[in-house]
């Protein structure tokens, strides 16, 4: 019973000794938040210099509107995150010149001179003012600037956001034979408005908050309202605004906070780059969480399941897509299982293995002077560091490098005998198993794990790694991802979910949403599709 | 968290409840251990050719005794075997009464399943070592199991009822599998003559037979965490015992096919000849016998650790105990000392068999007991027209 509180604790005990770090800060955001601006500009202007230091890229530009000059404004911004033509056409021009045709000798009311100037001069799309200095330095800071008007105590901020940014490209990480090419990137309205288009649903809700003292990260947590379970919304919401840090730069840094149990080596949010997949997780009844900053989406809660399910799944035709998904699962063991087994296999229990190849691998294994343990972690380890560096070297030299380092290091490892060559064939696989696995930290996970399970191998043979198997299989047990137990639905065994499990059945079966999000809405399809078509097809034939 | 709370039907006042699968698989898992290891030779020592017919009776007799005591719980609901009995034993007025009469009653179980717990991790060890790890001393194969078990047993019982419903299916499939194949090498006359029917023979071998499906007493422990007013609830745990029906009547078949009760005699550990015996088709392992064995480590883990889980429960229940952790924590040696106790393996089984004779006894007669005390006192009973709370 104690552990489903553990999360609320370790976020209360963390968030005590944040507060003592950040309490310099805390206390300079406290004593702006009351402040509010100044009537007088030339204050105002001091007090935005005064919070913002003496920054060589803020910019502070002065200016006179009205037929005759006779009100003082300012600009300030900060160079590089505003877009420059908005500020000159939109901005400058519109209000110097667009307020030069006004009347002089009318006289309205200074307030509403402001406001009137908001609402009819400034031709930009989204406009606010506000009156406090926090509100103010916030703008400044996200790229959007304030606009000062002298004898207001207000400003106004208009959107004047805009830098450069990467634009959308095929995702690195998950890629697919069919499906869609394009990939989230790293601006969050950018990533929001890629599911938009995909989802034009008007229940389709986008909650915005910000998580880091410091970078003040936007994030925006997206749900079907009907769809996904309202509790679900309220619990992923509580955990982000529980997060006190000074900064979030990734994702990963949200998911690590928010996650059930910090020591599992298993992902309990699943994280994509595609829109495609982000769009179907919503459609289930999901939540997805986009941050600034990053291509990497996440989605929760998760299951499972995530280790062999692809998007393409679902745009193949099922017996195909049935099929891959056995060989995702099939890899998925040998990434896990493989060299255990060989280990045991040839320290423990050679009568297994068919007599003929028993004798080709003791020919094999002859010239080689180490136990099977330790030739299998010597190649293991070889491979994870030809993994690593492939990955960090420059563009098309990586692959190269893997290939090449990967036959020539195993061919002269053979050859001068410090591996067999059946050792060879079996890290090759494992390798390559490992990353038939769609999702790659979902992956990494079975990786990891296979090192302590050819230890156990070493010591027990087969006994040992099926018990390392029941301990595995313990601990996924006692994971959840938000409330939904981790190996849903084999266990709870749900008969409706393991449609889309193992097998994946033809979508017109696939009527209900996974009853183990609990959705507030079930049902995906309303007709029999398998009925009407056919009905369909036989219309068409009676017709001559 | 809160929607921890709420998601998932477990939370603070109310118990976990098990859905019908679940309870499915904590029995049979449970049932399916050791046993099957031996239980073509027990059986037909006693009844000869017709020991699957012993089989079968007592399975019967399995499938009574769960019947019993899910009409105890029907009674009872959200109550198992112990606080049913001081709810049963005790008046309203004087609730210490209930528990002073009731403790007798956890108290057998208790020793039961800790002789069970220790018994069971030994057989399999001594299995181990036997057959595929001869260079490993006892200790360690008895010791890592053990230690497994108290692993699973530091969770609470919703993530016991997953590990079981998870690994239910590596622990039936193989065994079905080699009772198929091993038919290979059968010869079906040494199942006869079937007629005229040793009807004295076959009951000396009912009781063999009913020591193998020991660990059914596990429903009471769980009956506390089941909604046995549901039919499909109490159709899952006859399911339970109806599986291992299945795979022990095929096994003796196969046995006693393959080798004749007369043979099967002689041999100590009699499934695992059965799978010496059988080959794989297309040969891709040469001999199974190990392959077996490892997998089967999933069906012993489940029956041990489980019983393990219920003790701790028990006594963490007879206690007032926060978390049956504590008490696994303490456990843990006593039952190591306990699995290494007897001498050797005719020992062994020869305390086993007294421990089974306590299990059949107090999970036949406890029950019944209290059923029978809780019917004259009226307790329990449906009230009219009111939903049974």
């Amino acid at each position: 019973m104690a552990e489903k509180y553990s999360t609320t604790r370790r976020l209360r005990k963390w968030r005590k000794r944040e507060q003592k770090i950040s309490s310099h800060l805390e206390e300079k955001m406290q004593s702006l938040s009351n402040i509010g601006f100044y009537k007088d500009i030339h204050e105002n202007i001091e007090l935005v210099k005064k919070v913002l230091g003496a920054s060589d890229d803020l910019v502070v530009r002065e200016f006179s509107i009205g037929a005759k000059g006779e009100l003082d404004a300012a600009l300030i911004y900060i160079d590089g995150l505003t877009e420059s033509q908005t500020i000159n056409d939109f901005v400058l021009k519109s209000l110097m010149f667009e307020t030069r045709h006004g009347d002089p000798n009318v006289v309205v009311p200074n307030s509403e001179l402001h406001e009137k100037y908001m609402r009819f001069a400034l031709t930009i799309g989204e406009v606010k003012s506000v009156s406090q200095l926090k509100d103010g330095i916030q703008a400044v800071l996200s790229g959007d600037g304030i606009l000062i008007l002298d004898r207001w105590e207000k400003v106004i901020i208009p959107n004047l956001k805009g830098w450069e940014k990467r634009g959308i490209q095929e995702p690195n990480t998950e890629s697919v034979v069919r499906g869609p090419r394009d990939g989230f990137a790293e601006t969050l309205r950018v990533n929001s408005a890629q599911i938009r288009r995909r989802l034009q649903d008007p229940d389709l809700r986008l909650k915005s908050m910000t998580v880091g003292k410091r970078t003040n990260t936007n994030i925006a947590i997206l749900y079907i309202e009907g769809v996904a379970n309202a509790d679900l919304v309220t619990e992923v919401e509580q955990r982000i605004q529980d997060i006190e840090i000074d900064g979030a730069l990734e994702s990963g840094y949200i998911e690590q906070l928010i996650e059930d149990s910090h020591w599992s080596p298993f992902p309990q949010i699943q994280n994509t780059e595609r829109p495609d997949k982000a769009t179907a997780s919503l459609l289930e009844g999901r939540v997805v969480i986009i941050v600034d900053g990053t291509p990497f989406v996440l989605i929760a809660p998760t299951t499972f399941t995530q280790f062999y399910q692809s998007p393409e799944d679902y745009y193949e035709r099922f017996l195909i897509a049935t099929l891959i998904r056995f060989i995702r699962i099939i890899s998925m063991f040998i990434a896990l299982l493989l060299p255990s087994l060989y280990i045991a296999f040839s320290s423990f229990h050679p009568e297994m293995i068919p007599s003929k190849l028993v004798i080709a691998m003791a020919a094999g294994r002859s010239t080689v002077p180490f136990p099977s343990i330790v030739e299998a972690l010597l190649m293991e380890a070889t491979m994870e560091i030809l993994r690593e560096a492939s990955v960090r070297l420059p563009g098309p030299i990586g692959p190269t490098i893997g290939i090449v380092g990967a036959l020539v290091v195993g061919q002269a490892a053979v050859q001068a005998g410090i591996v067999s060559p059946i050792m060879v064939i079996v890290v090759a696989l494992t390798t390559i198993g490992s990353f038939a696995s769609p999702s790659y930290s979902a992956a990494i996970a079975l990786r990891m794990l296979r090192f302590p399970i050819a230890l156990i191998a070493a010591i027990f043979g087969l006994y040992g790694i099926m018990l390392a198997v029941i301990v595995i299989v313990i601990h996924l047990s006692s994971l959840k991802s938000f409330g939904v137990p981790y190996l849903t639905p084999f266990s709870p065994r749900r008969f409706l979910d393991m449609k889309d499990s193992l097998i994946r059945v033809p979508l017109y079966w696939m009527k209900k949403r996974p009853i183990f999000l609990q959705t507030e809405e079930s049902l995906r399809m309303e007709t029999d599709w398998s009925r009407s078509t056919k009905d369909e097809g036989d219309r068409e034939n009676e017709q001559p | 968290m809160r929607v921890i709370v709420r998601m998932s039907n477990h939370n603070q006042n109310k118990s976990f409840i098990l859905s019908s699968s679940q309870v499915m698989s904590l029995i049979t898992s449970t049932i399916i251990g050791v046993g099957v290891l031996t239980l073509p030779r027990t059986v037909t020592e006693k009844a000869h050719q017709s020991g699957w017919i012993s089989v079968l009776i007592g399975g019967m007799i399995s499938l009574a005794i769960t019947w019993m005591i899910m009409k105890l719980s029907q009674r009872f609901h959200g109550k198992n075997i112990l606080s049913a009995g001081e709810s049963v034993l005790g008046s309203k007025k004087n609730k210490w009464l209930g528990k002073v009469f009731a403790f007798p009653i956890a108290f057998i179980f208790m020793i039961y399943w800790i002789l069970m717990t220790a018994g069971v991790a030994r057989t399999f060890g001594e299995v181990v070592v036997t057959a595929v790890l001869v260079k490993t001393p006892l200790e360690v194969t008895v010791g890592t199991m053990l230690f497994v078990a108290f692993l699973m047993v530091t969770y609470d019982m919703e993530v016991m009822a997953r590990v079981n419903e998870i690994l239910l299916p590596i622990i039936i499939i193989p065994v079905l599998l080699i009772a198929v194949l091993s038919f290979q090498s059968a010869y079906f006359y040494r199942l006869l003559p079937l007629f005229p029917l040793d009807w004295i023979a076959v009951f000396k071998g009912v009781l063999a037979g009913v020591f193998g499906y020991q660990g059914y007493e596990l429903m009471t422990l769980i009956m506390g965490n089941i909604q046995s007013e549901r039919k499909e609830i109490r159709r899952a745990a006859m399911f339970g015992i109806a599986i291992p029906m299945l795979v022990y009547t095929l096994i003796v078949i196969a046995g006693t096919a393959a080798f004749g009760y007369e043979e099967l005699k002689n041999l100590m550990w009699p499934t695992l000849e059965l799978v010496k015996t059988t080959e794989v088709p297309g040969l891709i392992l040469e001999r199974i016998e190990s392959a077996f064995l490892g997998v089967w480590v999933a069906a012993v883990f489940t029956t041990t650790a489980n019983i393990y889980f219920a003790v701790c429960y028990l006594i963490k229940q007879l206690l007032g105990l926060k978390h049956h952790r504590y008490v696994a924590i303490v456990m843990l040696p006593a039952l190591y000392y306990l699995a290494m106790w007897p001498r050797n393996v005719h020992l062994l089984f020869e305390y086993l068999t007294y421990a089974s004779y306590i299990g059949f006894i107090s999970s036949l007669g406890i029950p019944l007991f209290l059923l029978v005390i809780a019917m004259i006192r009226k307790q329990g009973e449906k009230q009219k027209g009111g939903q049974p709370s």
